[in-house]
């Protein structure tokens, strides 16, 4: 078997498992979030290549609904989504999360804007939607961090020098917030208070876990 | 390729049937796979055993690459679960288990006192404490508990600290500005005392947690600032039968009372047994409170939580304590069950 013959016939399978997924998703009860469109899709296309854009119907229609509310309430805004759960089975995570195991959890990246504070639509500080952390104040976890809160300095070089679009950010969780289909929201506690948020069901997550300073965490 | 597949059922059919573990089952199925490959790489094409497995060992490669995939999914999830779980302190607390020299040196001042002595200090590290907010009473509550070596000590608060607070809230500082309460007490407990086990939980306390979380605590000290709070703290302790002290304050006043129906005496309900009208009591924003009142207050709660874990004295169980800061001037009333309390019965 030539190399080329290994390829193709991985890029066969891979494509063939990929495509089965988006068959059998529905059967699991989840749905795919876009890859395109606006106003809401995935951030990279990467996130839909490797099964990461799988969410309950309900939690679909409630971004799409935030979205909307965005985009309404600043036009041409776009929402990109992030993480969100494998298209199958209940109880296997989306690693490196590990409450992303049941397609009730969705993750949102930030907006952000250039030097002039000129929103950018589509883009993200991180290449990923990630770990380009914000850091606002005193970090509230200190001494107390657990081994899930991770800091990837080693990442930052990676990230691109833009800065959070606070007026959109703070739109997009008070309309997750305010469906009441939504449950609870995690961010970390200095950014929300930086934006004015305030909201029972908006939460800290914890030292134990992970960050949430460089995207959103919703759950139903 | 039948045959292979026939083979795999049995295997698993047998193990299942033996009851071997699901690691051994996939063990013994790795191995058969490794066997089909090893056949399909090493006999020449047409071989009779080649073609019974399957002429191109693609297709087993396949299977193969596949099963390691979720293996090695399987593999770093269980390193990410192990290494989200919580960390073992580095000086576990051992309730039940001798005083170490340091706690010895440490509660030298309590072990002294005739009525609390060894037996009381034990009985102090064995107990379980739940604190409502860590504001101006909680601070202090905090303090003294963690000093005086309480086992246990929770923590429930969903605020952050900011600078307004540190007027009276002397367990928070400039450091911890921003850092959600419980955690930022949760900081200066571990360094006031290492003997201590703090639980901080940083979210509002609702009525679907209480009962749960009450369950686990031998006394609650309520500190918090408004009654919807304070009506469901009564409700979730008198539920579960803990024994609760709470306070109140504002500007120059406070009051403390030890509630505890299940011992005879009323609970907060039976004293308190309508709320006030929205805005008839200011809150410590609205109308002000002497930085040192919650201090007072505070530290007479921790007495009266260590009086009744060990028994010392007389606690305030069907009493209140007033205290005027402005005069220097304290009262004391006696509290009665009230018949018919919606909360405890009130003894009916």
């Amino acid at each position: 078997m030539t190399l080329k013959g290994a390829l193709l016939g991985l890029a066969l399978a891979y494509g063939t498992l990929w495509g089965g997924a988006q068959v059998l998703a529905p059967a699991f009860g989840r749905v795919p979030i876009p890859c395109t469109g606006e106003p809401l899709r995935m951030q990279s296309p990467l996130f839909c290549a490797t099964l990461r854009n799988f969410v309950t119907p309900e939690l679909r229609a409630l971004a799409r609904d935030a979205a909307a509310t965005v985009a309404a309430q600043y036009p041409g805004t776009v929402t990109l989504a992030l993480d969100g759960n494998l298209p199958v089975f209940d109880g296997v995570p989306l690693i490196p999360h590990l409450s992303h195991d049941d397609g009730e959890k969705l993750d949102f990246a930030f907006y952000y804007m250039d030097d002039t504070g000129t929103y950018l639509p589509g883009r993200t500080a991180s290449p990923i939607g990630y770990f380009a952390f914000e850091r606002v104040g005193t970090d509230v976890c200190g001494d107390t961090a657990g081994p899930m809160r991770w800091e990837m300095r080693w990442f930052e070089p990676l990230t691109r020098d833009l800065a959070l679009e606070p007026a959109r950010t703070a739109a997009l969780v008070r309309a997750l917030l305010d469906d009441p289909r939504s449950g609870k929201l995690f961010l970390e506690p200095p950014l929300a208070q930086a934006l004015g948020l305030d909201h029972p069901r908006l939460r800290f997550a914890g030292c134990g876990a992970a960050r949430h300073d460089d995207h959103i965490h919703l759950e139903l | 390729m039948l045959m292979v597949l026939l083979m795999g059922a049995a295997i698993w059919g047998i193990g299942l049937a033996m009851k071997a573990p699901v690691r051994d089952r996939l063990i013994m199925l790795g191995v058969l796979l490794a066997g089909v490959l090893a056949i399909q790489l090493i006999l020449p094409d047409g071989h009779p055993l080649r073609e019974a497995t399957g002429s191109e060992p693609e297709f087993w490669v396949l299977v193969a690459g596949l099963g390691a995939l979720v293996w090695g999914y399987r593999a770093l999830l269980r390193r990410l679960r192990s290494r989200a779980q919580p960390q073992a302190p580095a000086a576990p607390a051992a309730p039940g288990g001798p005083f170490t020299d340091d706690e010895l040196s440490r509660y030298a001042r309590h072990i002294v006192l005739r009525e609390l002595g060894g037996p009381g200090q034990r009985k102090l590290k064995d107990a379980t404490v739940l604190v409502i907010g860590a504001g101006g009473l909680g601070a202090p509550v905090l303090h003294y508990l963690a000093a005086a070596g309480l086992g246990t000590i929770g923590v429930i608060d969903d605020d952050v600290v900011a600078a307004s607070n540190l007027q009276r809230q002397v367990i928070h500082g400039v450091s911890t500005l921003g850092m959600p309460k419980v955690f930022s007490a949760a900081e200066r407990i571990a360094d006031l005392n290492p003997h201590v086990t703090i639980r901080p939980y940083h979210r509002r306390l609702t009525s679907d947690i209480a009962t749960d979380l009450f369950a686990e605590y031998d006394l609650v000290l309520d500190g918090s600032d408004n009654f919807d709070t304070r009506y469901l703290v009564n409700r979730a302790c008198v539920a579960t039968k803990t024994p609760l002290v709470a306070a109140a304050l504002t500007q120059w006043e406070g009051q403390i009372s030890l509630y505890d129906p299940g011992s005879g005496g009323p609970c907060y309900e039976c004293v308190f047994a309508t709320r006030p009208a929205p805005g008839l009591v200011p809150s410590c924003a609205e109308a002000g409170v002497i930085s040192p009142l919650p201090g007072v207050l505070g530290a007479m709660m921790a007495l009266e939580a260590i009086k009744a874990l060990t028994g010392a004295g007389e606690t305030l169980r069907g009493r209140m304590l007033f205290y005027d800061a402005l005069y220097a001037d304290t009262r004391i009333m006696t509290l009665k069950k009230r018949p018919g309390c919606p909360a405890c019965g009130g003894g009916a």
